[in-house]
């Protein structure tokens, strides 16, 4: 019963997070740019193929979802829909799962899912030589999404203004990816190992594509941005589920 | 079965520093319409929203059909919530957004019929809900509370966003839905006379705190209000002030207490003499109080 109501109101929310006219020009755009970025590049791997494609789109999803999971969930709680969500006997740990999955799950599976499928299709006969590692590379910038979408998640509950809220998500996002690319310059420039690999492990594709392609990387670079996202998720179901006031 | 569904003991909610529940007590009857009354800011909607566990309150207790709202889900399997600013999602047809509603209730396409049809909004009821006027969003807001097949309703200043006919139609609906379908109702508003006249009890809230509760005849019985138009209120006002009449004026309007029979009759009696002498009367009205001479008592 908890899971059916729980379907219910996630195909409520999904309503408004799918909605058009947003949601249909991303579409659009991930395919259109994947299917050019597919046949611009020399791709001879699988994993190159998901790689040089995915690196493009995980920059227009993630900017997405920091209108979508960010700035449009504060606003879900200015206008008072969220209050009409809470009010349903559905748990508020529950209810945070379902704004997750809405508000980021899906829209990141259906975003980074067509470019794959398109990158795929266009160039089956490299990606079908290894269609496991083309899929490892696809659920590694998944997850990547995810840290990401946690990060917005974890801001909506934290502000008033969806206005704040996307400005910090944007904000949050862009520090994360300049903090390494910053470390991965210093590290290669000064020739200090550590810095790159803190760099490699802070993006999870580049550590499941460099341990796919065969490349030195340690263990420990596999696992950071698993546990962040971890963390971050647990922390906002957590504070969603105990603190959070609509 | 328990005769009260709604129960808050020394509840209090801060906000900060603020204390925006001090001490409340509150207990709501199956059955009844409970009015809730106070002025702005006086802990209305902080009181409702910590009741339906969407507040978490610092200090007491909170039981809503014997559970607590804020960690048990299963307290709301029975609650109907109108809110102030009613809001359901702006873009999706409300026939589709309350089939899914009472979905997650378990209720029936009949029940759904049903509401809508009580509210009055079967013909508006495909058009999505940024497409309703104010009256038709709260009917909307209505039929939704009452998809859930619920015992009480929660209704959180319902009428204010509404002009005078459909707050007197929004009333008459929810006393319909108490005497016909022996739903029990909290309902708030800050203007007295609205929940006096459908409301069986009255709780008055200021600052947070619990002020008065009782019938509305308890709430009243020592505050009438006479309102009287006239050309010259500085002379009436002197008039009523050497005959030691307790009042108020605002613009052309005197109001003057009228507690008592007999200072209602004297007072009728010196008016007339005011006539006599010459003097413009425009309007004599016997009036409810407001929530001001309630605190002010």
């Amino acid at each position: 019963m908890a899971w059916k109501r729980s379907w219910k109101l996630l195909s409520i929310d999904l309503w408004d997070s799918l909605r058009p006219l947003g949601f249909d020009i991303m579409l659009i755009l991930v395919g259109a740019v994947s299917g050019v970025f597919s046949v611009l590049q020399p791709i001879t791997t699988p994993a190159n193929a998901a790689n040089s494609v995915l690196g493009i789109i995980i920059f227009i999803t993630a900017l997405y979802l920091a209108l979508r999971a960010s700035s449009d969930l504060v606003n879900l709680t200015q206008a008072g829909v969220m209050r009409v969500y809470m009010t349903y006997p559905i748990s508020r740990r529950d209810v945070s799962l379902i704004l997750y999955f809405s508000r980021v799950f899906i829209p990141s599976i259906i975003l980074l899912g067509i470019p794959a499928i398109v990158t795929g299709v266009m160039l089956y006969p490299v990606v079908g030589r290894n269609l496991l590692n083309y899929v490892a590379v696809w659920l590694a910038y998944i997850l990547q999404v995810q840290l990401y979408g946690s990060i917005f998640v974890l801001t909506s509950t934290q502000t008033k203004s969806s206005g704040t809220a996307a400005v910090m998500s944007i904000v949050g996002y862009f520090a994360y990816v300049a903090t390494s690319l910053i470390l991965s310059l210093i590290g290669s420039i000064d020739n200090i190992k550590l810095l790159t690999q803190i760099s490699t492990s802070m993006e999870f594709y580049n550590s499941v594509y460099y341990k796919i392609t065969g490349a030195a990387i340690s263990n420990w670079e596999l696992v950071v941005s698993p546990i962040v996202f971890v963390v971050l998720f647990l922390s906002y179901v957590i504070y969603f589920a105990r603190r959070f006031e609509s | 079965m328990p005769s009260s569904i709604l129960m808050l003991e020394n509840v209090t909610k801060k906000f900060g520093k603020f204390k925006a529940l001090d001490n409340v007590n509150i207990s709501v009857d199956r059955g009844e319409i409970r009015g809730l009354v106070g002025p702005n800011g006086a802990g209305k909607s902080t009181l409702i929203k910590t009741s339906l566990g969407l507040l978490r309150r610092d200090y007491g207790k909170v039981l809503l059909f014997g559970k607590d709202p804020f960690f048990d889900p299963e307290a709301r399997e029975r609650v109907g919530v109108i809110y102030e600013r009613p809001a359901l999602p702006a873009s999706m047809p409300v026939i589709e957004f309350l089939s899914k509603a009472a979905e997650i209730y378990g209720s029936t396409k009949e029940h759904l019929r049903d509401a809508l049809e009580l509210v009055g909004l079967e013909d508006q009821a495909y058009k999505p809900f940024s497409q309703l006027s104010a009256g038709q969003r709260q009917r909307a807001a209505i039929a939704h509370a009452l998809v859930s097949s619920p015992e009480i309703i929660i209704a959180d200043e319902p009428t204010s966003n509404l002009d005078p006919v459909e707050r007197n139609k929004i009333l008459e609906l929810f006393l319909e839905i108490n005497q016909e379908r022996k739903l029990t109702i909290l309902i708030s508003s800050h203007v007295l006379h609205e929940l006096l006249r459908i409301s069986s009890t009255i709780t008055i809230i200021k600052s947070g705190k619990i002020i008065k509760s009782g019938t509305p005849d308890e709430i009243v019985r020592n505050i009438s209000m006479t309102r009287i138009r006239c050309k010259d209120p500085e002379s009436l006002k002197e008039l009523l002030s050497s005959l030691g009449f307790s009042f108020t004026s605002e613009g052309g309007n005197v109001y003057v207490k009228t507690e008592e029979k007999g200072i209602a009759s004297k007072l009728l009696n010196a008016l007339s003499d005011y006539i006599k002498k010459g003097n413009d009367i425009y309007g004599i009205e016997f009036v409810e109080p407001g929530i001001e001479e309630i605190l002010e008592e």
